[in-house]
């Protein structure tokens, strides 16, 4: 555990979602997958959304499924990660998602923009990202449920991630 | 700009107990050892800490057996959580009206909703202010209903010296970052029904993923250890500007209960004298604006659920089978539309002098308005 961190988290007073260290974690995950998995890799950049279990990951793939009334069908070979890592593919209108899976915490990975703002709705209570918790939901038109991981998760999670030499 | 005291409120103790945790640990001593004191804090014999005060709601909701085919009742005065949580099992939401005098959920208007189908009854303690407890626990004898109590804003609330969390099958709370016990994120689910209880355990020992970390129930169990304190102080805040607010003509308190023996004032909610400043040709909104020009930030509250697109939506549709009734309902649409005002938690928290600062500000736009 690095003191340091989490003495600075503490005191800024940002301990929920939207915080600084959340943000840092999906652009390091970003990142992380974009090397491991270069055969995914085309232009687009990776959009890294982190949940606060792997089951609420998974609930809004399904939830997602709903919505566009196409299945979202789980491909059957693991994905080549690290070993503290599970992950999984799963594709939807031929776009490919990584449901991730660190035990503390989850995450889903995408290149599809239009998805990530889907994923984004549904992990935030339907808010957009860059919007924030705020009450006002006159304008939003998913259901979100509430799937969003503390600072201290982004801690854990940027920690795993830094002590995988790998990423 | 009015500035209020810094919320959340931290120091080196909460930092020695985060330092103590196993940040990617689930279920281990501090979640054990916030557990006994948040059981010793409100007397309620079962506590589990989860990720938050939504995903808490559906494990009590599914612990419940709750399911498609089912029917929930709920206020529509909400945060949309208390919907989702119940659209996500598959169940219908049903909505019922709220009261004049406290925004909180009818149990005349609940009587009316409930039907065959009604398998549980989510009333929610808005603004942390318990709703009439004693109504709804004989409306779920009676009909033998559960009754959810949505505790998201009310940690610390009693009814008749009671805890809020010690009514109903099971209580949820949530301590997401605004909230009087925060970790950022987190929730608690009270029960005194030790079948429930174990029903819960066994969903969290097939899925432990929704347990709150250990490092959030560190910092809740330094946080707990402020919370009587701080009640207390919320409390004079909220007494002092009721007693200043009483014959004001822009504003007015809501209604004193008696059985309310403490509220947890997660919000300061007062109702705008509508008539009085439409006669003077002046609305809510003004008062908004107004308010907010001088450095207040008052807030206009909930929109109706019924009113929102995403309870409205296909997708919601489809997650619960049935088209919800999405039929307005008549002082829901006051309390949103034309009367709620709200003061975030941590303004009460403020000394006399910002208090008489914020008194200040009411009186100057009365002087503007009735001039």
């Amino acid at each position: 555990m690095n003191r340091e961190l989490y003495e600075k988290v503490l005191f800024s007073g940002i301990w929920g979602t939207c915080g600084p260290m959340e943000d840092q974690a999906c652009q390091r995950l970003s990142k992380a997958v974009s090397r491991l998995l270069p055969f995914l890799d085309e232009d687009q950049p990776f959009y890294s959304l982190l949940t606060y279990a792997a089951s609420a990951a998974r609930q809004i793939l399904e939830l997602y499924s709903g919505m566009t009334e196409k299945p979202v069908t789980p491909k059957t070979e693991p994905v080549p990660l690290p070993a503290q890592w599970k992950a999984q593919a799963w594709e939807a209108d031929g776009k490919l998602v990584l449901l991730m899976d660190f035990g503390f915490a989850g995450a889903l990975v995408t290149r599809d923009p239009e998805l990530y703002q889907t994923f984004y709705a549904l992990h935030h209570c339907g808010h957009r990202p860059g919007i924030g918790a705020t009450v006002d939901l006159s304008e939003e038109s998913i259901l979100g449920g509430d799937m969003r991981i503390t600072e201290w998760q982004a801690l854990a999670l940027l920690d795993l991630l830094s002590s995988d030499s790998s990423t | 700009m009015f500035n209020p005291p810094a919320w959340p409120v931290m120091d080196a103790s909460d930092l020695q107990l985060i330092l103590e945790a196993d940040p990617r640990a689930l279920r281990g001593p501090m979640s054990r050892r916030f557990a006994k004191a948040f059981s010793d804090f409100t007397q309620a014999p079962y506590v589990i800490p989860v990720a938050n005060g939504t995903v808490s709601l559906e494990l009590i909701l599914k612990a419940l057996g709750i399911g498609p085919g089912d029917e929930v009742i709920l206020p529509p005065y909400t945060f949309i959580a208390t919907f989702s949580s119940i659209a996500y099992t598959g169940a219908l939401p049903v909505f019922a009206d709220i009261e004049p005098d406290t925004y909180n959920l009818s149990p005349l208007q609940t009587e009316e909703k409930i039907t065959d189908h009604t398998r549980a009854i989510v009333a929610v303690a808005v603004a942390g202010r318990p709703f009439d407890l004693d109504a709804f626990e004989a409306l779920s004898q009676q009909y033998g209903i559960p009754l959810i109590v949505d505790a998201a804003q009310a940690v610390g609330a009693e009814f008749c010296g009671r805890s809020i969390a010690s009514y109903g099958a099971a209580a949820s709370f949530s301590c997401q970052n605004t909230k009087n016990l925060t970790s950022g994120e987190g929730g608690i689910i009270t029960t005194k029904d030790p079948v429930l209880y174990e029903k819960l355990q066994s969903l969290l020992d097939q899925e432990p993923g929704p347990c709150l970390g250990e490092v959030p129930c560190a910092l809740l169990l330094s946080q707990l250890s402020r919370l009587p304190a701080q009640m207390e102080k919320r409390s004079a805040a909220a007494d002092y500007l009721n007693a200043h607010l009483a014959d004001s003509h822009l504003v007015r308190p809501l209604d004193r209960d008696e059985r309310i023996t403490r509220d947890a004032h997660h919000l300061y909610v007062l109702r705008t004298r509508t008539e009085e400043l439409a006669a003077a040709g002046f609305s809510r909104e003004d008062l908004l604006k107004d308010a907010h020009q001088m450095g207040l930030p008052l807030l206009a509250g909930y929109q109706p659920l019924y009113a929102l697109p995403s309870v409205r939506s296909e997708m919601t549709r489809r997650l619960t089978g049935r088209q919800t009734d999405l039929t307005p309902l008549p002082v829901c649409e006051k309390a949103s539309y034309q009367e709620g005002l709200w003061l975030e938690q941590f303004f009460l928290l403020s000394e006399i002098k910002e208090l008489d600062e914020i008194l200040e500000i009411f009186g100057t736009l009365e002087r503007r308005y009735f001039s």
